[in-house]
């Protein structure tokens, strides 16, 4: 009888088999169906909407080195599709946090993120539901009342002597600025301070109840929750020729430019000497920019900011809110899930900030970043004290972020390992390789951990059947690697009484092909990895543009690896030559009758 | 059949609840007849075990409930149990069986493509269409506090898959899993001076004003592809003006007083997940009884959720997991079967609260139809067809009761389109994508 995946219980949960049995046999062996029943339906798909493929023999081709350039092409580079960006949870504590001085964290109990390729902070993704805006008025109405008690220190004015009007006018302008990150226009400023006039019939005292209403206006406007980027025309002037105004792009306005770059490096909102900059008109040139960039990487706001495109990039907080099933793992303590946490935290901003700063290091490192009670759950010796500190390991078992405990725990479940997420996860966010789809309505059930046998061994199937291994030779092997580290991230050299085997292979990589003995070789092979370098661009692209690439991207994209291995993978440098490209500084502009309609549009009272 | 108040406050597994509310309720004064019909969507995720779901042999008014039913016994007269309905259109489109299922569930269209995989790595987006709950309340669009209501029990993810109510394509509308939040959004203004509630109401009221005046300024200045998010913020602001205006209009909102404030839980929490779900229920059965909103859906995790029944000592596998459990495996489907008896013992008791709430002659069950309901008909096929679907209640005598009704591959579209009609949308002739359509069930 011809073993089918059903009969493995393979684990449903990130890839499955593919070209396994077709449903009809798997039907058949399950004893659902007879042999002369007829096939089940085939899915159908309508015009226009890309179908999965019907079997995964139709594996990838490997990757191509990437030459998207085109040297003949001289028109100017396409900045790519831009949305306006909502604030995330993140941004919006930051912000408040920056503009009124309160730390409440307000968005910790707002609706969480939408995430998209396994980011939270992505344009097309982000809403805002009917139950986004009660919580965004809840939130707006507590932080003005905390801010009115402090009425005399944030108006920048003195309202007995200049009248109260006057006085909450001259507020709303500079609190405007930094509100809404732009000069206010005068109708918006006169609308604003129409509140004042709408207090008088409330509860007094006057000044403080409109006080608050600016306050909570300003925070409920979509120029406060969103990014709102509007761009200006380009104009060049070479030397002998007449001016020419760029028809497919729009030059960023310097306080459009202000906030792209705060809210990249910092996470929020820009300080003053962003807006002064922007006021003076000095964020227009690469140079200005890049030099905002530096000071602004000195800051400390900056490290969390930075860190947190390692965190969400590579999964490393969900470690925070993993189980262990008490079963199988009787002595896992969830103290130890923000150690775990605070390990690989450490260990970037060390990477980022600290002397040795070549990114390769982030898989190949030979250290980590422990303190007492951490190196304890380790099993290390010699470590005292609370606070983390650098700590050598050793380099036959642990090789940079792969094998610290916070993957290994978020790439396991909750009761055993699972080379299947964990080879999908170096497949899908360290190589940049989507899998291809598997056969639909194929059973599938999960392996139950088994105190007798292996991990390897209940996935031995995977590879003996010709049918499942076109695909899960690209998985499994690589999961393999990791099988030294259980799933709360400690090492092990043997499971359920049989030695660990952590051999396998990477294959159908553009350059890290071949065969590996345990998770350290396998990381530091995907370091020398261009294909891994370059990934590692284009996540930080994603994070960085709020977007996943588009075709037009691609050579800008080439041109940001370029500079990334010119600066010795300097993360810092290679965000500040990012700020520098024309994706960060410019926008699409819009088609020719659109632009005429909006020129009539705000020429209209 | 009256059930003792006792067994009402003691709820399920012998916790004892508060309800204080339930027990002076007043009846709301209405004309005979003149009650307002409600819409609920009781959802849990990954399907069930069908050939202990459905009534075997019988007829098709008198049939005895299988196992997994076993805990509707006492509300067999209210209930209509459907065979052989297929969700035809979740076969069709890109990505998995669960996103498919959950984008189509409500909305019978096709689902969009998109970037959310599901658990076997395909890809899909958001549903192509509104779910019958938005589009009843924007045809029917009765003068309630609230539009809609979404509930959620530990349903936090934001993707497809934890999703089943959509404003339209590409509009998901997220469920609020926080029952204290809840509580806050209906009840908080109730015991409140109305006085103070109105001052609130004036103050928000200015404020909103000049918050839409800048949708219409940067309408004009933005890219087109930035106006529909812009659109979306401005509609979701409009909303929740409507809703504040509608909070001081009292009769019957008046005369419902609010239930005892629920603690603050941690959403994505295992052991609390039956404690939590008892205060969502009881919630949703206060806001219906106080005409607070006419259309909700109660959404019990999500699909491929990776959510253990601790509180009931299932600690090794996750609902999905077991779900998957194969036809030869007894014990996990054992504990699947638990599981979905739970859901059902859930359903009976949200039932048991809509029958204590006195209408006119009847009750607010008698009023209401809920819409039980899952994204697959079967967890370890991902199987569409033959879907377990269920109603309960009467919606105001729209629909006969006590039934078992049998179909031949009827598409679920068709369920919908009754079901629009027996809320009283019956001008509507068709329901998600038309080809999958092919006329009304009549529930009548």
């Amino acid at each position: 009888m011809k073993p089918h995946c059903s009969a493995l219980r393979i684990a449903c949960g990130a890839l499955l088999a593919a070209g396994c049995a077709s449903p009809r046999e798997a039907a058949v062996l399950d004893g659902d169906a007879t042999p002369g029943d007829a096939a089940p339906a085939p899915v159908t798909t309508p015009p226009n909407v890309p179908s999965a493929p019907a079997t995964a023999a139709s594996l990838p081709p490997p990757p191509q080195a990437p030459d998207h350039c085109d040297p003949l092409d001289l028109a100017p580079r396409d900045p790519g599709p831009a949305l306006i960006r909502r604030l995330t949870r993140t941004e919006y504590n930051n912000t408040v946090r920056d503009l009124l001085g309160d730390a409440s964290a307000p968005a910790d109990t707002f609706l969480p993120d939408e995430e998209f390729m396994g980011f939270r902070n992505q344009a097309g993704s982000l809403q805002i539901s009917a139950l986004h805006v009660e919580q965004y008025m809840q939130a707006s109405e507590r932080l003005a009342a905390t801010a009115v008690a402090r009425l005399s220190a944030l108006l920048p004015c003195e309202p007995i002597e200049d009248g109260e009007a006057a006085c909450l006018r001259t507020f709303i302008e500079s609190f405007g600025l930094r509100a809404w990150r732009r000069p206010l226009e005068a109708a918006e400023v006169d609308r604003l301070a129409s509140l004042y006039d709408a207090a008088a019939t409330m509860e007094p005292p006057r000044l403080e109840r409109a006080f608050q209403l600016v306050v909570q206006a300003m925070l409920q406007s979509p120029n406060f929750l969103f990014r709102i980027e509007v761009g200006e025309p380009y104009v060049t002037q070479a030397v002998g020729e007449p001016a020419r105004e760029d028809t497919t792009r729009l030059k960023l306005t310097d306080y459009e430019v202000a906030s792209r770059l705060s809210y990249l490096i910092w996470q929020s909102m820009p300080d003053g000497a962003l807006l002064s900059a922007a006021e003076q008109g000095r964020l227009g040139t690469r140079e200005e920019v890049a030099a905002q960039a530096r000071r602004m990487m000195d800051d400390p706001r900056a490290r969390p900011a930075l860190i947190d495109f390692f965190n969400q990039w590579l999964r490393v907080d969900e470690v925070l809110g993993i189980e262990r099933d008490p079963q199988w793992y009787p002595d896992f303590d969830p103290a130890v899930r923000p150690l775990l946490a605070e390990e690989t935290h450490a260990f970037v901003e060390d990477l980022l900030w600290g002397s040795d700063r070549d990114l390769k290091a982030l898989f190949a490192a030979d250290h980590t970043w422990l303190n007492e009670s951490l190196a304890r759950f380790y099993g290390v010796e010699g470590v005292e004290g609370e606070a983390f500190r650098r700590v050598a390991v050793n380099p036959s078992q642990r090789a940079g972020v792969l094998t610290q405990g916070a993957i290994m725990a978020v790439t396991a479940k909750p009761n055993m390992t699972s080379p299947v997420f964990r080879g999908a996860y170096v497949r899908e966010r360290v190589l940049c390789t989507p899998l291809p789809p598997p056969p639909p309505n194929l059973p599938i059930v999960p392996p139950d951990p088994d105190p007798n046998s292996s991990t390897r061994q209940k996935f031995e199937q995977h590879s003996a059947d010709p049918a499942c291994a076109g695909c899960h030779s690209l998985i499994d092997p690589v999961g393999f690697g990791f099988e030294n580290f259980d799933a709360v991230g400690r090492w092990r050299t043997e499971e359920n009484g049989h030695l660990v085997d952590a051999s396998g292979a990477l294959s159908a990589t553009l350059d890290a092909d071949g065969p590996f003995d345990g998770a350290a070789a396998l990381s530091r092979q995907l370091a020398e990895s261009e294909q891994v370098q370059r990934c590692v661009v284009t996540q930080a692209f994603r994070f960085a543009h709020g977007r996943s690439e588009v075709p037009e991207d691609l050579c800008g994209i080439d041109s940001l690896y370029a500079a990334y291995e010119r600066g010795g993978r300097d993360f810092l440098s290679f965000i500040e030559y990012l700020t520098t490209s024309d994706t960060f500084r410019f926008r699409r502009r819009p088609a020719a009758e659109n632009a005429e309609n909006t020129e009539h549009a705000e020429s209209t009272p | 059949m009256n059930l003792s108040r006792r067994a009402l406050l003691r709820g399920l597994g012998g916790v004892a609840l508060s309800l204080p509310l339930l027990q002076t309720l007043p009846r709301v004064a209405r004309a005979q007849g003149a009650f307002p019909k409600r819409l609920v969507v009781f959802f849990n995720p990954n399907g069930t075990l069908k050939e202990l779901w459905s009534p075997r042999g019988g007829t098709e008014t008198d049939f005895a409930l299988p196992p997994l039913l076993a805990p509707l016994e006492r509300h067999k007269q209210d209930l209509v149990i459907f065979d052989g309905v297929d969700m035809a259109v979740a076969d069709t489109g890109p990505g998995g069986p669960h996103n498919r299922g959950m984008a189509t569930l409500l909305t019978g269209e096709i689902i969009l493509p998109g970037n959310f995989a599901d658990g076997d790595g395909q890809t899909a987006g958001w549903a192509g269409g509104p779910s019958i709950d938005q589009l009843l309340a924007d045809r029917l669009a009765p003068p309630t506090r609230f539009r809609t209501l979404e509930l959620g029990v530990r349903a936090i993810e934001n993707e497809p898959r934890a999703r089943i109510s959509y404003r339209g394509a590409d509009q998901p509308v997220p469920p609020e899993n926080q029952p204290l939040n809840v509580y806050t959004r209906l009840f908080a203004g109730m015991n409140q001076d109305p006085e103070v509630m109105r001052r609130l109401l004036v103050q928000r009221r200015s404020v909103l004003d000049v918050v839409r005046e800048d949708f219409a300024r940067l309408n004009a200045k933005l890219a087109p592809e930035d106006r529909r998010k812009l659109e979306q913020h401005a509609e979701s602001v409009r909303q929740l003006e409507r809703s504040l205006e509608a909070g001081v209009a009292t009769p019957s909102g008046a005369l419902c007083r609010a239930p005892e404030m629920p603690p603050q839980f941690d959403v994505a929490s295992e052991d609390d997940f039956a404690e939590i779900a008892r205060h969502q229920m009881q919630l949703l059965a206060m806001a219906l009884a106080c005409d607070m909103t006419r259309f909700s859906t109660l959404e019990f995790s999500s699909a491929l959720n990776a959510l253990r029944f601790t509180f009931m000592g299932l600690r090794e596998q996750d609902g999905h997991s077991l779900s998957h459990a194969g036809d030869f495996s007894a014990e996990q489907q054992a504990q699947w079967a638990r599981m979905n008896t739970w859901y059902a013992e859930q359903l009976a008791y949200f039932l048991d609260l809509l029958r204590a709430v006195p209408e006119g002659d009847g009750t607010l069950l008698d009023n209401t139809v809920v819409l039980w309901c899952s994204e697959l008909s079967r967890g370890n096929t991902h199987s569409h067809s033959d879907m377990p679907f269920l109603l309960a209640g009467r919606a105001g005598g729209a629909i006969r009761t006590g039934r078992h009704r049998v179909f031949d591959g009827a598409p679920h579209n068709n369920l919908l389109l009754g079901l629009c009609h027996a809320m009283g949308a019956d001008d509507l002739q068709s329901f998600g994508n038309r080809e999958f359509c092919t006329g009304a069930i009549d529930l009548g």
